[in-house]
């Protein structure tokens, strides 16, 4: 029975891509205002190279690993009106994955199958991520290999969970900052003290699972750079560490970004005042990596999905640059929070962080309407302070929920899940 | 060096009688009516060591001025050709010459910033290609270029370079075949004279006995065939005939004028994608059936267009264009203007006229065709919130097939290498729209973007900092509270799950 409700759970959910993705063919055919994402047509154009025996890099605004150029291979199978969504299902299939394995690690968890179903539907029958892969952006892909990695991590499997994270790293870059937690989790019993946690650090698990996760992340880039060269280093890895990013964004440090990297021109009443030498912009890296890659790994030990769930958080909220594809990153992760979330139990609490959160966003998006649209200059101090307090708000929702964490590790985390238990059947 | 003066009347007028006098030694003209071409022709020898230096470089090189003005009369006679306002150059490098000399020549010259061809032209076939919108370069370009041509002393010499600060339109031209720079200056325009009411009042006498001034002063007349022009009056030589000889040329020309107007303006409110829209009156007509309706655009820098957004045929359809045929330049779809070297990008554009000309018939409404654009983020500045971008008009044309196009070069005002013709076969007429200039004095329009103002520099640059260590210090003192919490010996020790 439990099962298969799980399974109309996915068949929903598919469902609901299925519709998606037929109505943006349709809206696709009718009008001038696109369903299909821009990087769709990257990524197919880039396909399309690729079946041509040419690099993938020919395309313009091609920055992912030709990895996902071959996956998408199909795309250019004709008859094209059928095979050229090939990658919109595919990664609407990602969507699915992800959502089954968050059901099957919920359960892991202890949690029942009704209740380990409700929040993996935060992910599966969520409208927004629906229309993110049906519209053919690649991040529902990510999310999947995600929560493969959490659940072969979960299940002990050490080596196939290192290969994934050397796969989510050559992939996308950031799934690094989950390392550092991963082999913190993977805590050997008996370790009491810190000297003998120092001491007893190297484990055959940790040892095998750094290996593989190396191993593969070298390899594949190894094998890109031997096939298409500079151009793979340059668009993959090296775009995203010299891009100048000043096309405003949700970022905080977006309008700074434009300050610093224009030329300056001094004021001519004050010609001695200059932005200062100190390029914090460059060192935006460090307050970001600390917490995402350093701090958080170490309440990893505590509860590792959630852990993750922060450390992507924290890795978003402090980035030089926030699209609200970048949301999915965390949202993904969600459903192992919230279940622990006091945003969910004190109910004042959790609408005032949700309401905070839509309203700085949408301020922000308001501001960039007019200026993107209607020509108005709201740079400064519209832009930069909607963006601000966009970026305050996630540090307090990061906040709560870091101390959320710090919580589980009180008692026993059975515990509080027993009494959740209690709330959410009463 | 040789000279050429054409005065072409308008259609079936005659000059009076006392408008030319010809003497033994000049030609004096007295309140004509007229456009007027002058051509110099100077021999590699003759020209000043630093224009030696710039061509000797090049294979073949053209530099065009056009004015944007003066369309009224452009419709007539053999000077119907058009392009973009502002400055076009085409430079095809001797063997593999960088060009320096010429890169150097802008920006002593004109003050167009150049640092090298490689960084600030793009490719056009086998041509480097320029442009800048700047109507002001023509005039900025001259005074500098009259000192050092004609020395210090020289002041009729100065006053005749000045002169061309009002044409309509100036061309270069150089190739290293014939080894002779060639030199064109149009008053396009049949109130271009030199005096109040626009007529030309004028003695013409050459420079020194030696130099040869031809004189033509001829009506445009009446062609029985619609692809050639015939032009009669009277031709000579100041200075060597004793009288202008009469004379009736009739040639098959490259360009044409068509008396349907357009006009472009932005869709408002512009934003950073503004879109450029172009009202054509074409009356419901076509020169012949298979003539197919094109744009030629010049995109200048903030602007760009995304050739991507361009390829998609149904999107550019609802704009009314059927297919955008040529996209050439600097297309980068990021970058800011201030880390650009190249000057933009060309986009020759056929319109769905076919598509509009059905519709014609039900409702005889002007064509609208519109290009969409970006824009660049521009620079910051202390004292503005905003910068002026300017695009030029497109030329609007149809191009046809010819039969007789052999007998194009015969024509001795043919024009060649204007930027769009070479994507056409060598046998294809083209007739030329005409800009209507309505609420503004040039063909091109303008548009406000905003930029960030650095007056508050410090006050971004403090804030940011100070709300990324607020957000921090919070987040880690959580972190801190947490892991104390976590590791602290009295705490039961957490037992992992299996």
């Amino acid at each position: 029975m439990a099962s298969d409700s799980i399974s109309s759970v996915l068949v929903l959910a598919s469902l609901l891509r299925g519709v998606f993705l037929v109505y943006g063919l349709y809206q696709d055919a009718t009008s001038v205002f696109k369903y299909t994402d821009i990087d769709y047509l990257v990524f197919t154009d880039a396909a399309r190279y690729v079946s041509n025996g040419s690099s993938p890099y020919l395309r313009a605004t091609y920055r992912y690993t030709p990895l996902l150029s071959w996956l998408l291979l199909p795309t250019t199978f004709s008859p094209q009106f059928v095979w050229f969504s090939f990658g919109k299902a595919l990664f609407a299939a990602g969507d699915i994955l992800a959502g089954y394995l968050i059901i099957k690690v919920l359960q892991g968890y202890g949690f029942s199958t009704g209740r380990a179903m409700k929040y993996s539907c935060l992910w599966l029958l969520n409208p927004m991520v629906a229309t993110i892969s049906t519209r053919g952006s690649s991040e529902g892909l990510l999310g999947v290999t995600v929560i493969a990695l959490l659940w072969a991590v979960e299940k002990r499997h050490v080596a196939l969970s290192g290969a994934i994270l050397g796969f989510a790293v050559h992939f996308k870059i950031y799934p690094f900052v989950y390392a550092l937690s991963i082999l913190l989790w993977m805590q050997p019993p008996g370790q009491t003290t810190l000297a003998a946690k120092v001491k007893g650090f190297l484990t055959r698990d940790r040892i095998l699972f750094a290996a593989t996760a190396f191993t593969t992340f070298m390899g594949l880039n190894f094998a890109m750079f031997a096939i298409y060269g500079q151009p793979f280093i340059v668009h993959t890895f090296l775009h995203h560490l010299a891009r100048l990013d000043h096309r405003h964004n949700f970022s905080p440090y977006n309008t700074l970004l434009y300050l610093k990297s224009s030329p300056f021109i001094p004021d001519p009443f004050y010609p001695a005042i200059y932005p200062s030498k100190l390029s914090i912009e460059r060192l935006a890296f460090v307050p970001q990596l600390l917490l995402s890659a350093v701090f958080l790994p170490f309440l990893a030990t505590t509860n590792l999905p959630s852990t993750m769930f922060v450390q992507t958080f924290a890795f978003v909220t402090f980035n030089k640059v926030v699209t609200s594809q970048y949301f999915m990153w965390y949202l993904v992760l969600l459903p192992f929070y919230l279940p622990h979330s006091s945003l969910l139990r004190n109910s004042t609490k959790g609408a005032i962080a949700g309401g905070l959160w839509v309203l700085t966003q949408s301020a922000w998006l308001g501001l960039a309407y007019g200026l993107e649209f209607e020509g108005e200059n709201t740079f400064w101090p519209g832009l930069w302070g909607s963006a601000a307090a966009f970026y305050l708000v996630n540090c307090w929702i990061l906040g709560v929920a870091v101390g959320d964490i710090g919580k589980l590790s009180g008692g026993p985390a059975e515990k509080i899940e027993a009494e959740e238990i209690e709330i959410s059947s009463s | 060096m040789k000279q050429r003066i054409t005065f072409i009347l308008p259609p079936k007028e005659n000059p009076a009688d006392d408008a030319f006098r010809l003497t033994k030694d000049s030609l004096e003209i007295k309140d004509l009516t007229a456009i007027r071409e002058d051509r110099f022709t100077v021999g590699f020898q003759e020209l000043p060591q630093f224009l030696k230096d710039v061509v000797k470089q090049t294979h073949e090189l053209y530099i065009r001025f056009d004015n944007g003005k003066d369309y009224a009369d452009k419709r007539s006679g053999p000077f119907a050709s058009r392009l973009p306002l502002g400055v076009h150059i085409f430079a095809v490098p001797l063997r593999e010459s960088k060009m320096g000399n010429l890169c150097s020549f802008l920006s002593k010259y004109a003050d167009i910033p150049c640092n090298s061809i490689e960084e600030s032209f793009t490719k056009h076939k086998r041509s480097k290609q320029f442009y800048s919108p700047d109507p002001a370069v023509l005039s900025r370009v001259l005074k500098p270029l009259a000192n050092k041509v004609c020395g210090p002393a020289k002041k009729a010499c100065k006053e005749k370079l000045m002169e061309l600060e009002t044409a309509s339109s100036v061309d270069v031209k150089y190739d290293v075949v014939s080894q002779v720079l060639e030199v064109n200056a149009l008053w396009n325009s049949y109130s271009g004279g030199n005096r109040q009411d626009g007529h030309w009042d004028l003695l013409i006498k050459p420079n020194t006995p030696g130099d040869r001034v031809e004189i033509g002063i001829l009506t445009d007349g009446d062609s029985a065939q619609r692809e050639e022009i015939s032009l009669q009056g009277q031709v000579g030589v100041v200075g060597q005939d004793d009288k202008l000889k009469p004379t009736l040329i009739t040639f098959p020309a490259r360009h044409h004028g068509r008396s349907n107007i357009y006009m472009a303006g932005f869709n408002q409110p512009t934003g950073l994608h503004p879109k450029l829209e172009v009202t054509l009156a074409l009356g419901g007509s076509s020169p012949a059936e298979e003539c197919t309706l094109n744009a030629y655009f010049t995109v200048p820098q903030p602007f760009f267009v995304d050739p991507y957004q361009l390829e998609d045929v149904k999107l550019m359809q609802s704009y009314g264009i059927k297919k955008v045929r040529v996209v050439e330049g600097e297309t980068d779809l990021e970058a800011p203007a201030w880390a650009m070297t190249k000057w933009g990008a060309l986009v020759l554009a056929e319109l769905d006229v076919k598509e509009y000309m059905k519709r014609w018939a039900e409702d005889p409404a002007p064509m609208e065709i519109t290009l969409p654009l970006h824009l660049r983020y521009l620079p910051t500045h202390p004292e503005k919130w905003k910068e002026t971008a300017t695009l030029p008009w497109p030329t609007v044309f149809w191009a046809c097939h010819s039969e007789d196009w052999s007998k194009m070069t015969t024509n001795p005002f043919d024009r060649r290498m204007l930027g769009y013709e070479d994507y056409f076969p060598e046998q294809t007429f083209f007739y030329h729209l005409t800009p209507k200039l309505i609420n503004t004095t040039l063909s091109q329009s303008s548009l406000e973007v905003p930029i960030l103002n650095s007056v508050d520099a410090q006050l971004i640059e403090w804030g940011t900092m100070g709300i990324i260590v607020v957000g921090f210090v919070w987040v880690f003192g959580k972190i801190v509270f947490s892991l104390l919490g976590a590791y602290a010996p009295n705490v039961e020790e957490h037992k992992k799950k299996e």
